[in-house]
C-alpha cells in the first residue's frame, strides 16, 4: 500500500475515532440530562403526591375537627355521613344506628323545616336556618345551619351537607340582653305602678317561655301582697288582675320570699307545701324578690307546668332585671303613694268646705233663733208702754228706753257674730276689687260727723279678693276712728305704701288712742276697751280675721289723746 | 169706690209674731180677711179650699219650711199667680237669692223694733192692696 494510501487511512480512522469519541461525549451528556431529567421528574411526583395526600388530610382534619357539626344527609333525610361534632352535639352514633333528620327537628320548627329544605333543594343552598332541634337526651337546642347541595358527574344533586352552629347559648345571651333593654325602654317614660309592672311581667314571661308571670306589690300597712300585674296567655295591658290576689306575709312561696328576700326556684310545687294554688297547679315555680334600700318592695313570681324547668341562669338574669327596675318601681310607688295623699287632702278639703258652709248656715240658724225673742221682747215691752202710757212714770218710762237700748245692743252684737263666723265661708269668687272707689263710695255711705274729715292719701291700688271682705275690713277700722274721735276737727288719713310682695295701708286718727297694754287683746273677739252701745267687740276681731285671709298683718300706733294708727298688710 | 175684701194668708208659727201682725194692720186698714196657718203644710191644705190673693211667709218654721213651700207653690198652677211677700230674720243672701229664684213679689227683714215694723209691714200691704193684680 502506497504510503500515501495509508496516510489517508489513517486519518479517516483517526477522523472516525474522533467523531465516535464526540458522539459518545454527547451521548454521555444527554444520558446524564436524561437521568437528571427523571431524577426531577420523579421527585416532582412524589411532591405532588405528598401534597395530595396533604391535602386530603387536610380537608379530613377539617371535617373532623371543625368546631361546628358538619353533616351530610340523603335527599330523604338519611344521615350519610356526620363529624364527632355532629355525633356528640346530637348524641347519635350514625354508624350503629340510622337516623332521619326528621327525628331531630323540634315540633313546632317542623313546618319551617320543610319549607327550608324544599327551597335548598331548588336553589342548591340555604344560609341563616335557625330553630330548634331535640338531642337523643331529649335536650331542646337552638342551631343555626348553612346548607348546600351535592351533584354527581351529571348535575344530579344527590345529597345534602350542612354546617351547624349550636346557638343556644348565645340566643339565651342575646334574648337576655334584648328583654333587658326591651324592660328598660318600656318603662322608661311610665309612672303608673300598673303599667310599669305590665310590661316587666309580660317580658320575663315571654323570656322565660311560660305564659304565667305574675308581679306582687308589697303592702307594709296591711302586711300582705297585693297582685298588680298578672301576664296570662291572652292577656292584655289594660286588664285589671282578675281574681286580685292578696296574699299575706310570709304565706305561700311568693309570701316567704317577701319575708326572706332570697329568690327561689321551686322543681316541684307538688312537693312544696307553701304552694297555693291559684287557677291551675303548675310544677315550677321561679320566684325573685325587687329589694330598694334592703327592703322587699315587690315580687316577681313565674310558674311553668313542667317540672324542673326553670334554670339557676334564669334566676340570676331575673334578679339582674329586679335589681335593674327597683328604683323605678319604688319611686312609681312613692307616686302612687303621693296621689292617693293628694286625693285624700282633696277629699279633706272637701270636707272642710262643706262642714264651713253648714257652719255658716248654723250661725245663720242660730242668729235667727236668737233675734226672734229678743224681737218679740221688744214688741211686748213696746205694747205694754204705749198700751199703759199714763201709768208709768218718769223712772219707768226711763227704764223702757234702757230695755230697748239693752235690746239692741244684744241684737247688734248677735249680727256682728253673725258677721265674723260667715267670713270663713266662700260667698263668692275672687276678683280685681278697684279700692280707690270702693273706698270712696263707703265713706260717703258712712255716717260721718261734720267735725271730721276723711282724707285718702295715694290712690289705692286694685286688689284681688272679695268685694265685701275688703269693705267690711276699712268699714270697721275707720268706723272706729270716727266712733273714737274726741277733737273738734277730726283728721283721719288713709294712706297705702307698695312693696313687692304686698300692700301697706295705714288708717291713722287724731282720736282718744288706745294704751299700750291693749295693743293685742283688742283684736281678740268681745274684747271692747270701751263700754259703748255700738260697740260689739267683735269689729276688729273681724278685721284681723279678713287680713289674716288675704295673709297680711294687721298691727297699731297709738298715744293717749293724740290719736292711733292701725297698719295692715295685704299680699299682692 | 167700694173695695172689695183682701184675702191674706199669714204663714208664720210664732205667736207673737202673729200678734204683731194683726196689731199692726188692724190699725190702720179694717178691709183684710187674714187666714193663718203655723207652717208651709199646713197652709197647703188651707190653700185647696180657699186661695188667698196674698201670702205672707216666714221662712223659718218647723216641718215645711219657707222655701219648701215656695218650692211646692210652683208645682200647682192655680197658685203660681198669687204674689208672696218673705218675711225674715236672717238676710242671709244664700236664702234670699233662692227665694227670688222660686219666685216672690217681695221680702220684709223683720225689724227688733216694733214701730219700724208697723211702718213697713202697712207699707207693703197698703202697696198691694192698691195693685190692680189682685183685683181682677
Amino acid at each position: 500500500m502506497k504510503q500515501e494510501k495509508v496516510d489517508i487511512l489513517e486519518r479517516a480512522l483517526e477522523r472516525q475515532k474522533k467523531a465516535r469519541k464526540q458522539a459518545e461525549l454527547i451521548l454521555e451528556q444527554k444520558s446524564l440530562d436524561l437521568f437528571y431529567a427523571s431524577q426531577e421528574l420523579n421527585k416532582a411526583n412524589i411532591k405532588l403526591a405528598e401534597l395530595l395526600d396533604e391535602k386530603t388530610s387536610q380537608l379530613k382534619g377539617v371535617f373532623e375537627n371543625i368546631n361546628d357539626s358538619y353533616v351530610v344527609i340523603d335527599l330523604h333525610g338519611e344521615v350519610l355521613k356526620m363529624n364527632d361534632v355532629a355525633e356528640s352535639f346530637f348524641g347519635y352514633d350514625f354508624h350503629s344506628e340510622p337516623i332521619n333528620v326528621q327525628k331531630l327537628i323540634y315540633n313546632e320548627d317542623h313546618e319551617y323545616a320543610l319549607k327550608s329544605f324544599s327551597q335548598l333543594v331548588k336553589t342548591g343552598h340555604f344560609t341563616d336556618y335557625t330553630a330548634r332541634i331535640i338531642t337523643k337526651s331529649k335536650e331542646v337546642k337552638w342551631v343555626h345551619i348553612n346548607g348546600s347541595i351535592i351533584y354527581d358527574k351529571l348535575k344530579k344533586p344527590i345529597a345534602a351537607q350542612g354546617i351547624i352552629r349550636d346557638i343556644t347559648v348565645e340566643r339565651e345571651k342575646r334574648l337576655i340582653v334584648d328583654m333587658i333593654n326591651n324592660i328598660m325602654k318600656s318603662i322608661l317614660g311610665k309612672e303608673n305602678i300598673y303599667e310599669i309592672a305590665w310590661e316587666i311581667s309580660s317580658s320575663i314571661a315571654t323570656y322565660l317561655g311560660t305564659n304565667d308571670c305574675v308581679i306582687y306589690l308589697v303592702n307594709n300597712q296591711e302586711n300582705a301582697l297585693e297582685q298588680i300585674a298578672a301576664y296570662h296567655n291572652k292577656a292584655l295591658p289594660d286588664n285589671q288582675v282578675l281574681n286580685k290576689v292578696i296574699i299575706p306575709f310570709g304565706k305561700g312561696i311568693v309570701g316567704n320570699v317577701a319575708q326572706t328576700g332570697v329568690a327561689e326556684i321551686i322543681g316541684n310545687t307538688d312537693k312544696d307545701q307553701r304552694y297555693i294554688l291559684d287557677d291551675e297547679r303548675r310544677l315550677s315555680e321561679i320566684t325573685v324578690p325587687i329589694i330598694s334600700e334592703g327592703k322587699v318592695i315587690a315580687v316577681i313570681d313565674a310558674e311553668h307546668k313542667n317540672e324542673n324547668y326553670f334554670k339557676k341562669e334564669q334566676l340570676n338574669t331575673i334578679e339582674n332585671i329586679a335589681n335593674l327596675v327597683s328604683f323605678k318601681i319604688k319611686s312609681a310607688i312613692n307616686l302612687r303613694e303621693r296621689k292617693k295623699t293628694e286625693s285624700l287632702n282633696i277629699e279633706l278639703l272637701k270636707k272642710l268646705e262643706k262642714s264651713n258652709e253648714e257652719l255658716h248656715e248654723y250661725a245663720h240658724i242660730v242668729s235667727h233663733d236668737l233675734k226672734s225673742p229678743l224681737r218679740s221682747l221688744a214688741a211686748l215691752t213696746t205694747w205694754i208702754k204705749i198700751d199703759n202710757l199714763s201709768a208709768f212714770d218718769e223712772a219707768s218710762l226711763q227704764n223702757f228706753k234702757d230695755i230697748e237700748i239693752t235690746l239692741e245692743t244684744m241684737e247688734n252684737l248677735i249680727s256682728d257674730i253673725l258677721k265674723y263666723s260667715s267670713l270663713d265661708a266662700v260667698v263668692s269668687e275672687d276678683e280685681v276689687v278697684e279700692l280707690d272707689s270702693l273706698i270712696k263710695n263707703l265713706i260717703l255711705v258712712l255716717y260721718v260727723p261734720e267735725n271730721i274729715t276723711i282724707n285718702i292719701l295715694n290712690k289705692l291700688p286694685n286688689l284681688k279678693g272679695d268685694k265685701t271682705k275688703f269693705q267690711q275690713l276699712f268699714q270697721n277700722l275707720i268706723g272706729n276712728a270716727i266712733k273714737f274721735n274726741n277733737k273738734e276737727n277730726g283728721v283721719i288719713d288713709i294712706d297705702v305704701e307698695d312693696y313687692n310682695s304686698f300692700y301697706k295701708f295705714s288708717i291713722k286718727d287724731n282720736g282718744i288712742g288706745i294704751q299700750d297694754r291693749h295693743f293685742d287683746s283688742i283684736f281678740k273677739i268681745f274684747q271692747s276697751l270701751k263700754k259703748d252701745q255700738n260697740s260689739s267687740g267683735i269689729g276688729l276681731s273681724i278685721v284681723k280675721k279678713i287680713v289674716n285671709i288675704y295673709k297680711g298683718e294687721v298691727w297699731l300706733e297709738s298715744e293717749i289723746d293724740k290719736g292711733t294708727t292701725f297698719y295692715f298688710t295685704i299680699k299682692k | 169706690m167700694l173695695q172689695k175684701k183682701i184675702k191674706i194668708l199669714l204663714i208664720e208659727d210664732d205667736r207673737i209674731e202673729v200678734i204683731k201682725f194683726n196689731r199692726a194692720i188692724s190699725s190702720e186698714f179694717s178691709s183684710f180677711i187674714i187666714s193663718l196657718a203655723s207652717n208651709g203644710k199646713e197652709a197647703l191644705s188651707l190653700l185647696k179650699t180657699s186661695i188667698p190673693d196674698i201670702i205672707l211667709l216666714d221662712l223659718n218654721m218647723p216641718d215645711t219650711n219657707g222655701i219648701d213651700f215656695l218650692k211646692s207653690v210652683n208645682d200647682i198652677p192655680k197658685l203660681k199667680h198669687i204674689p208672696i211677700i218673705v218675711l225674715t230674720t236672717s238676710n242671709n243672701s244664700i236664702d234670699i237669692k233662692e227665694c227670688y229664684r222660686l219666685g216672690i213679689s217681695g221680702y220684709l227683714v223683720k225689724s227688733l223694733k216694733y214701730e219700724d215694723y208697723e211702718i213697713k209691714i202697712n207699707a207693703i200691704l197698703k202697696y198691694w192692696s192698691l195693685n190692680e193684680f189682685i183685683h181682677k
